[in-house]
């Protein structure tokens, strides 16, 4: 008898099929549990990281605008994700022993002006992640827990102008009246009410920028890779002395230095 | 044994065609490039009415022919204002420096005046070299 095998189902089990599916579906589940879940986590946690890093570039810009567009009050909401956002004010990073900068400016191997800057920062340190991201002295610098090394995300604005030799220098100082945290969503009220202190030197002579870093919060790094790159004068400044401070020298023919006070008035 | 009824087949077919949709559209939105400054800022942030404003001085200054000595002290002026207000580095020179004699250029009616104006913010750098006529007595 010849038989249509197509509709012959004498060797079909239906016990079989049922184990092979449930089989199917137990190993998927296992799989997504195993590798998935540890995939999913860390996908959120670098989005956190990154959404953060987008967060304090905008509040970078709000600094410049409120230092260089002569706008008095700014407020931005900002959420902040899987971590929290510290002030250090000024004060604070100098009882602290916080980073600073000292710029020295030589004309003709007399020192004409000589002054210590503490920024303060704006510091965001992830709970799950191990990324630090910082807003200070108008740039945004990022580094990792535990690790050596940093980088900058943003630069500050300081620029040379090659026709007229000139530097071009902005020091941004945070104040805040008490010491201020946040995790969640919340709004960054910020204030330049003080106008900015200039210093302009019209002689030629040598510039010099001594970072000194948080032995705790260190971006040395970073600011090396700003100051000795292509960024502000296309042969970079130059490294003169290493360690704690690094010590940075350019030759210039004019100096300008603006000194802003931000003060961030609640978050 | 009964035949698999497989009429509602399309069912799970929409659920992969709707589950691959979702993952693309998580892939698109992770792709979403970091950005803290706005194009409108930049456009805003352009230098226009500075620059304006300093030709529109020079224009006015330069045909008169000024001296050198009204000329360095304008030019430390405006080199003053454009850093406390704007923070940006402006000079310019007339006819190639602070001569003050007859203009580089002339035809039979009128000389020219060069004037180069040098305008540097940190962001926008500008320079123009501007020809003035000024009509020959």
């Amino acid at each position: 008898m010849k038989t249509d095998i197509r509709k012959d189902e004498s060797g079909v089990s239906e016990a079989i099929g049922f184990i092979l599916v449930f089989t199917i579906v137990i190993l998927g589940i296992s799989i997504v549990t195993l590798y998935g879940y540890p995939v999913l986590a860390d996908a959120r946690i670098s989005s956190d990281e990154k959404i953060m890093e987008q967060n304090m570039i905008v509040l970078q810009n709000d600094i410049k605008i409120l230092t260089r567009n002569n706008v008095p009050y700014r407020d931005t909401t900002i959420g902040v994700s899987g971590g929290s956002l510290f002030v250090t004010n000024s004060t604070e990073a100098e009882n602290a022993g916080g980073e600073y900068f000292t710029l020295t400016y030589d004309v003709a191997s007399v020192t004409v002006f000589s002054d210590v800057y503490y920024p303060g920062s704006l510091e965001f340190v992830s709970d799950e992640g191990t990324a630090v991201i910082s807003v200070a002295n108008g740039a945004v610098v990022k580094r990792q827990l535990d690790q050596d090394g940093s980088s900058m995300v943003s630069d500050p604005r300081w620029f040379y102008d090659e026709r007229e030799g000139t530097l071009v220098i902005f020091m941004t100082n945070l104040t805040s009246p008490r010491p201020m945290t946040l995790g969640g969503i919340g709004t960054i009220q910020m204030a330049m009410l003080k106008p900015p202190a200039v210093h302009d030197f019209g002689d030629s002579g040598t510039v010099e920028i001594e970072y000194f870093h948080d032995s705790t919060d260190d971006f040395s790094r970073a600011w090396e890779n700003y100051l000795t790159g292509p960024y502000i004068v296309q042969s970079g400044f130059l490294k003169v002395v290493s360690g704690n401070p690094d010590v940075y020298q350019l030759n210039v023919d004019r100096l300008v230095i603006k000194e802003y006070t931000v003060e961030i008035l609640g978050i | 044994m009964e035949a698999l009824n497989d009429d509602g087949q399309w069912i799970v077919m929409m659920g992969f065609l709707v589950a691959i949709g979702m993952f693309m559209l998580a892939v698109v939105v992770s792709q979403a490039p970091l950005v803290g400054q706005t194009t409108a800022e930049s456009v805003m942030e352009f230098p226009k009415n500075e620059v304006q404003d300093l030709r529109g001085k020079l224009v006015s200054m330069g045909s008169n022919s000024p001296t050198s000595t009204l000329q360095e002290r304008f030019r430390e002026d405006m080199a003053l204002l454009s850093m406390s207000r704007n923070n940006a580095i402006a000079t310019y020179s007339i006819d190639g420096g602070n001569m003050t004699a007859a203009g580089t250029y002339e035809d039979i009616f009128y000389t020219y005046h060069e004037i180069d104006i040098h305008y540097n913010n940190g962001v926008t750098e500008y320079d123009e070299a501007l020809l003035l006529p000024e009509r020959r007595p």
